[in-house]
């Protein structure tokens, strides 16, 4: 996504910073890029009434891709909430410290101002991050929704 | 500093000047007299003055291509207007950027310089002009000491230590949630680990190899256990729950604005990593703004979703309370019934939830029982430990934060005082100072009618005669126009003295538009009569012949009318 192209998430959902809680549900820390963006996939898939019109993924050879991420988190990387590095071929998204004290005050923030949305956001990234958590991005990939997603022609998921 | 000259090339309109500069030079330290007729330009002349010396007017609309210069004692010349300010003082020249500075400097503030030029309209007069809180305030200012500006000053570090109590508050409650969460957690986590060392103790003493021959006897002992211990489980679960439940009604009882204001104590800002303090919100929130960024955004959509969740949530407390009872209630009686299972049977007694569940899970295999107890145990006794640490932390981050807010208190109400202080002693003094020395000019310049002047801590003026009868300077109706001229005058006098006395201005010219056209003879004789007797330079302007003759000691210069009457016919 260019610097002018809107989010892919729609501004309602957007509020709960899906993308920033995820990393924080993974203890602080994804390695890689497949792993990232089949785990935001699969938080689409468990949340209800989010679906491509809330969060448009779009599919490329290695799968859905969220076109909102790196933008975000260059964002998100220069006024330190996180650091985006590369090893080798290999991205790998950390939280920093005030990353982490930022999305743990969001999601407290959320539980008082919108708390059946938000506890509902919590249980998805919780499962989310059980099931991914300790798998890389082609073990998460061999999933079946995510294998049904990549047997579909390439182009956005409408 | 006293005025020595002036030179008036153009100022405000063409007419003024029509036949050639207005210009007075060599004045050393006494008295001008600007006479003439009516519209021969003594208030364009007052106010060219005025314009000169501060770049203002009063009543007037000054208009484009001015050219006003001023000489005054102590080599200081000013001339303002086109082309450009500049300053002539002790031998060198500056230009605008630096102008006002050395005219501050050399001179005094602005505001003090304003209110020696008396305009002859009454609702002009600085008394007027000034609001009552002002008027203490430029007294103040003439005693010199910067005391109001140092008051301010500490008004500003009070206000800025309460805006940093209020964010270490918000933390503060932030962080009490968070210990009360933790603490929670703890006890849930002691339980299980008491459960699990009690599972573990049986297997490890081959008690729970005999209970499990006692339920291998006895399947439907074993049934009736089984069942009783997963309703029990079920019914905890649901009372936790409904506690949760009962607590976001609690929550929601609150108002809207209290419920945002909460969320903003937990949100962090993701820059500067501060909070947001209540201060802040309300006054974003008065305005229509996001409490948390301050933008102009619509804040509405968070009212409505939560006005929504209040109004869904009305009246459900007691529901809450009333199913909570009854969920208590069964949970006793399915308590009470393994209680009384376990009395009939005393060789199952020491059986917990745990044992039972996990009987069942591993099929009676002790072994796996045992190596999954003591698996457990060591994980809860990992988890109490590294939970404590946390709650540890937490308490101490609370302690740290109580400290610091106990200090910024300190600080504030330090400052605080010391503001009382200064306000209630400094203040009062000075403003006693200043009344009597007003009450001396103001007897003395008008003997006749003089009453006792009280100025107030508020600005506040009021009159009281000898019989006690008060009169309130603010009070339209209650005082002549001659009493608020000469009540003026000699508060502009008194000013410049104490003013002068304290060394906070350098400056004996008090400059007066037709002071004495409200005065009767007698009035006026008197007060002429007293100014004649101070050091202090007056400049009047005046189309009055007996004012003319009075002054007769003072420099003169004559204007002449601008119009004719021949100049609005046709010929």
């Amino acid at each position: 996504m260019t610097d002018d192209e809107p989010d892919p998430l729609d501004p309602e959902e957007g509020r709960y910073h899906p993308r920033l809680l995820l990393l924080d549900e993974f203890d602080g820390e994804i390695q890689g890029r497949k792993k990232f963006f089949k785990s935001l996939f699969h938080l689409r898939e468990e949340l209800d009434g989010v679906g491509k019109e809330e969060w448009t993924f779009e599919h490329d050879s290695f799968g859905p891709t969220d076109q909102g991420l790196s933008k975000l988190f260059r964002a998100y990387d220069k006024i330190g909430l996180v650091v985006v590095e590369k090893d080798g071929k290999l991205w790998v998204y950390k939280q920093t410290e005030k990353g982490s004290k930022f999305a743990k005050g969001l999601k407290r923030g959320l539980r008082i101002l919108r708390k059946g949305d938000a506890e509902e956001r919590e249980g998805s990234l919780e499962l989310v991050a059980v099931v991914n958590k300790d798998r890389s991005g082609s073990e998460i990939e061999e999933d079946w929704e995510i294998a049904k997603r990549k047997a579909e022609v390439f182009g956005i998921d409408q | 500093m006293k005025v020595q000259g002036f030179q008036i090339e153009r100022f405000a309109r063409p007419e003024l000047t029509s036949g050639g500069p207005i210009e007075l030079q060599g004045v050393s330290d006494e008295d001008i007299l600007i006479r003439g007729e009516n519209q021969s330009g003594k208030t364009h002349t007052f106010n060219a003055l005025l314009y000169s010396l501060l770049g203002e007017t009063i009543a007037l609309q000054r208009g484009h291509g001015n050219a006003v210069e001023l000489q005054l004692s102590g080599d200081l010349e000013i001339f303002r207007g086109e082309p450009g300010k500049k300053i002539h003082s002790e031998g060198q020249d500056f230009g605008p950027d630096k102008a006002e500075d050395i005219i501050r400097d050399r001179v005094g503030s602005r505001d003090l310089l304003h209110t020696h030029f008396l305009h002859s309209r009454l609702n002009e007069l600085p008394l007027e002009r000034l609001p009552q809180s002002q008027r203490v305030s430029r007294v103040l200012d003439a005693t010199s000491d910067n005391l109001s500006e140092r008051i301010t000053e500490l008004e500003e570090q009070v206000e800025e230590l309460q805006a940093d109590i209020e964010r270490k508050e918000a933390e503060r409650n932030s962080k009490e949630r968070y210990r009360r969460r933790r603490q929670r957690q703890l006890s849930d986590i002691r339980s299980q680990l008491e459960k699990w060392s009690t599972v573990e103790d049986l297997a490890e003493s081959g008690r729970l190899a005999e209970i499990s021959d006692v339920f291998q006897r006895d399947p439907e002992l074993e049934r009736q256990i089984d069942e009783l211990t997963s309703e029990k489980r079920s019914l905890i679960t649901d009372i936790r729950e409904k506690q949760n439940e009962r607590t976001r009604a609690k929550e929601l009882e609150e108002e809207t604005r209290e419920i945002i204001i909460k969320a903003l104590e937990e949100f962090i800002c993701p820059v500067c990593e501060e909070r947001v303090n209540r201060g802040e919100a309300d006054s974003r929130l008065d305005n229509q703004h996001c409490p948390f960024c301050d933008q102009s955004t619509d804040v509405k959509e968070t009212f409505r979703h939560l006005e929504a969740e209040k109004q869904q949530s009305e009246g459900q407390a007691e529901e809450i309370n009333r199913e909570l009872e009854e969920l208590r209630e069964r949970r006793d009686e399915v308590d009470s019934q393994i209680q009384t299972l376990k009395k009939e049977r005393p060789e199952i007694a020491e059986l917990n939830s745990y044992a039972v569940d996990q009987l069942r899970d591993f099929d009676h295999d002790i072994d796996g029982i045992h190596a999954k107890a003591r698996e457990e145990r060591a994980e809860a006794e990992k988890a109490l430990e590294e939970y404590s640490e946390k709650l540890e932390n937490v308490e101490a981050a609370i302690a740290g934060l109580d400290e610091k807010i106990t200090d910024l208190e300190e600080k504030r109400e330090s400052k605080q005082a010391r503001i009382d202080q200064l306000e209630n002693e400094d203040v009062s003094t000075k403003l006693s100072d200043f009344e009597e020395t007003w009450n001396n000019h103001y007897q003395q310049i008008t003997p006749k009618i003089a009453e006792d002047i009280h100025l107030q801590r508020n600005g506040e003026i009021v009159l009281v005669n000898a019989d006690g009868r008060r009169r309130e300077y603010d009070r339209r109706g209650d005082l002549a126009d001659a009493e608020v001229v000469l009540l003026n005058l000699s508060f502009v006098i008194s000013l410049n003295q104490t003013a002068l006395d304290r060394g906070s201005i350098d400056w004996e010219t008090i400059v007066l538009d037709e002071p004495f056209a409200r005065l009767d003879r007698g009035l006026k004789e008197d007060a002429i009569d007293y100014l004649r007797s101070l050091d202090t330079q007056f400049i009047l302007t005046s189309s009055d012949e007996y004012i003319w003759q009075e002054l007769s000691h003072a420099t003169t210069l004559s204007l002449q009318r601008q119009y004719k009457l021949t100049d609005f016919t046709d010929d």
